[in-house]
């Protein structure tokens, strides 16, 4: 047999071997598999654990109900008590006001464990405890939720609280839904990895977000809320709302007061406010309806604008679109362009690829400052 | 050791063109984007300087499908055979320019893009100081680059395989050349999940990763087995002679 025969047959051998092998045996034994030490195994059964407590309720290997009510004689012998404080390292709170001059804690405790036994043994001296620290109330397992012996992974604890609603609340989350409602005082909240709705507080609001979505409304104080990676739907602020927000989207409606964005990456879409504020970077802005003057420095991103009021703004590498102006001679305009056009339709007159616009409106009510570099200006 | 190294200089003059073309193209996307740093996203202009990182695996492949195949379009292949020269030293005067020409750009220039990017590195371990240090970043570089590199002298070698096996037939040689090399990257998953058994003794190679976790962010040492990286050694070697050997004795010029 010639050397070419002798390759002409190897050939077809091995091409046939491989396509068995792929589609009939289809073995993991493979190079790759050799990378695969114990360590990394016990990391994805690990990680796949802890991840799936969220979701799964297989790890769920005790379970208890618990409650703990502190009633008005606790209160009214505890009288300089003005704030509550709770931190869930897992799980979820959720929080309501009430007029009533009690705080009732209802909770679940869930112990997600490797083993059945072990995880009833433990759950046997788990309870929910108070602590007064000044005018604080602090809410705390009596053991910690994540430091946990062998065998037991975490405590997921699931609180439903009612508190007065005069009473300050300082909450923290993760890996849960958050859930305020009904207060009259301040509120502090964090969440991460988590859904949180926060609805009427009438106190100042301190909210820090991470990861997931959020709706906020029925706000009558100020807002103070700086997220990372979420999505926001903020609506009815009474007071000044300062968002400072990375990675995420922000919904917001009916801003009654100033509101001032600090934005880096991401979008929103604000419609009904007064004086707004902007700096931004790499995010993308729709306005509509706003009473009062739009002040922005914003560096990439788009900028869409409907039925506005003054706006003096500075952009740089953003096109930016006006539409639905009340009546065009209710502003008076001062547009500039560098490396960029200014397209513009006023009453019917066109101003197409201009650099520079000045135009003053018979019944000027309102300024139109744009300065702009590397971006188009379009007036609708 | 002096014919060899003139063979070396000949291989190298022929890529000079090759050499001075691509460092000028990845000097030029370099200059760019370092450039354009201020006034792109932060990042942006980091994560597009590792793109020709990509492409050079590709160059690994066509410089070595031509390594021989210029020969033969040139007729040269017959000078080369009666050389008064081993087949592993002709061999291994194609390999090494090309290897040295792999490891030498791609290592410029990574540290190129850190180096001008150190700004924007310093602010990507303040931000994730907790999830991210300065000694997991240099292990995981260190591994990643050392599997690049095992990348690039694989495709070479398992191309010129293909290359030389296809020049025992007279036809549909570059049909052929496909062939060997997609069964070439299976025989080597194939056979290397056995080969993997020879070499379980050796030492894993530890990696620190941080994890965030309901129960905190935890530091955990992970092992990487090592017995894949000296399968693939051993194959590449075995290649290398395989190679030479084919070129030595086996084809027919």
């Amino acid at each position: 047999m010639s050397r070419k025969q002798f390759v002409t047959y190897l050939l077809i051998i091995l091409t046939l071997v491989m396509i068995v092998d792929i589609r009939y045996v289809r073995s993991d034994n493979h190079l790759f598999e050799g990378f695969i030490t114990e360590s990394i195994e016990e990391l994805i059964e690990m990680e796949g654990a802890v991840f799936q407590n969220n979701f799964d309720s297989d790890s769920i290997k005790a379970e208890k109900d618990g409650t703990l009510n502190l009633g008005a004689e606790f209160l009214a012998e505890n009288e300089e008590l003005s704030s509550f404080y709770l931190k869930n390292d897992f799980g979820s709170i959720d929080l309501r006001g009430t007029d009533n001059q009690e705080i009732t804690i209802d909770y679940t405790l869930k112990v997600h464990a490797e083993d059945t036994e072990a995880a009833e043994e433990f759950i046997k001296d788990l309870e929910v405890i108070y602590n007064l620290e000044g005018e604080e109330i602090q809410i705390a397992l009596n053991k910690s939720q994540t430091a946990t012996p062998d065998l037991i992974n975490v405590v997921e604890i699931d609180y439903q609280i009612s508190v007065p609603r005069e009473l300050k609340a300082e909450l923290s989350n993760k890996y849960g839904s958050l859930n305020v409602a009904e207060l009259e005082s301040e509120l502090e909240a964090s969440n991460r990895y988590g859904s949180t709705d926060i609805d009427k507080i009438n106190g100042p609001a301190v909210v820090s977000l991470d990861y997931g979505e959020a709706e906020i409304s029925n706000l009558g104080s100020s807002l103070d809320l700086e997220t990372a990676y979420t999505e926001n739907t903020v609506r009815n602020i009474a007071g000044e709302f300062q968002l400072e927000s990375a990675y995420g989207f922000n919904r917001l409606e009916n801003i009654e007061s100033d509101l001032i964005i600090d934005s880096r990456y991401g979008g929103a879409e604000i419609s009904r406010a007064k004086d707004v504020e902007v700096n931004s970077r790499y995010t993308g802005f729709s306005f509509e309806d706003i009473s009062g003057k739009i002040t922005a420095d914003i560096e990439y991103g788009d900028l869409r604008l409907r039925n506005i009021s003054d706006l003096d703004l500075e952009l740089r590498y953003a096109d930016c679109t006006i539409e639905r102006l009340r009546d065009y001679e209710l502003y008076n305009y001062d547009l500039r362009v560098e490396y960029g056009n200014i397209e513009a339709d006023l009453g019917g007159v066109n101003y197409d690829n201009q650099e520079e616009l000045s135009y003053q409106g018979a019944e000027a009510e309102y300024e139109i400052l744009i300065r702009s570099e590397y971006g188009d200006i379009e007036i609708r | 050791m002096k014919s060899l190294i003139s063979l070396i200089k000949k291989e190298v003059r022929q890529l000079n063109i090759l050499i001075i073309v691509s460092t000028l193209i990845i000097a030029a996307w370099e200059w760019f984007l370092i450039t354009r740093t201020e006034n792109w996203p932060q990042g942006l202009s980091f994560g597009l300087g590792f793109i020709p990182l990509f492409f050079m695996p590709l160059i690994m492949l066509f410089l070595a499908y031509n390594s021989y195949r210029s020969e033969w379009g040139a007729n040269t292949i017959y000078l080369l055979k009666i050389l008064p020269r081993r087949g592993y030293e002709i061999n291994f005067a194609k390999v090494f320019p090309a290897f040295a020409y792999y490891l030498i750009l791609s290592g410029a220039l990574i540290l190129v893009n850190l180096y001008f990017h150190q700004g924007f590195l310093e602010q990507a371990f303040r931000q994730a100081p907790e999830m991210l240090g300065r000694e997991v970043f240099s292990e995981f570089l260190l591994l990643a680059y050392l599997s690049y590199l095992i990348t690039g002298i694989q495709i070479y070698l398992i191309t010129q395989f293909s290359y030389l096996v296809a020049t025992f037939f007279n036809r549909f040689r570059l049909l052929i050349s496909i062939l060997v090399f997609i069964l070439s990257h299976y025989l080597i998953l194939r056979i290397g999940g056995f080969l993997n058994y020879l070499f379980n003794w050796l030492p894993d190679f530890p990696l620190s990763i941080f994890t965030e976790t309901p129960a905190g962010v935890s530091e955990t040492t992970i092992y990487i087995g090592s017995a894949p990286f000296m399968v693939i050694a051993v194959i590449m070697i075995g290649l290398f002679f395989l190679n030479s050997r084919l070129l030595a004795s086996d084809v027919d010029v």
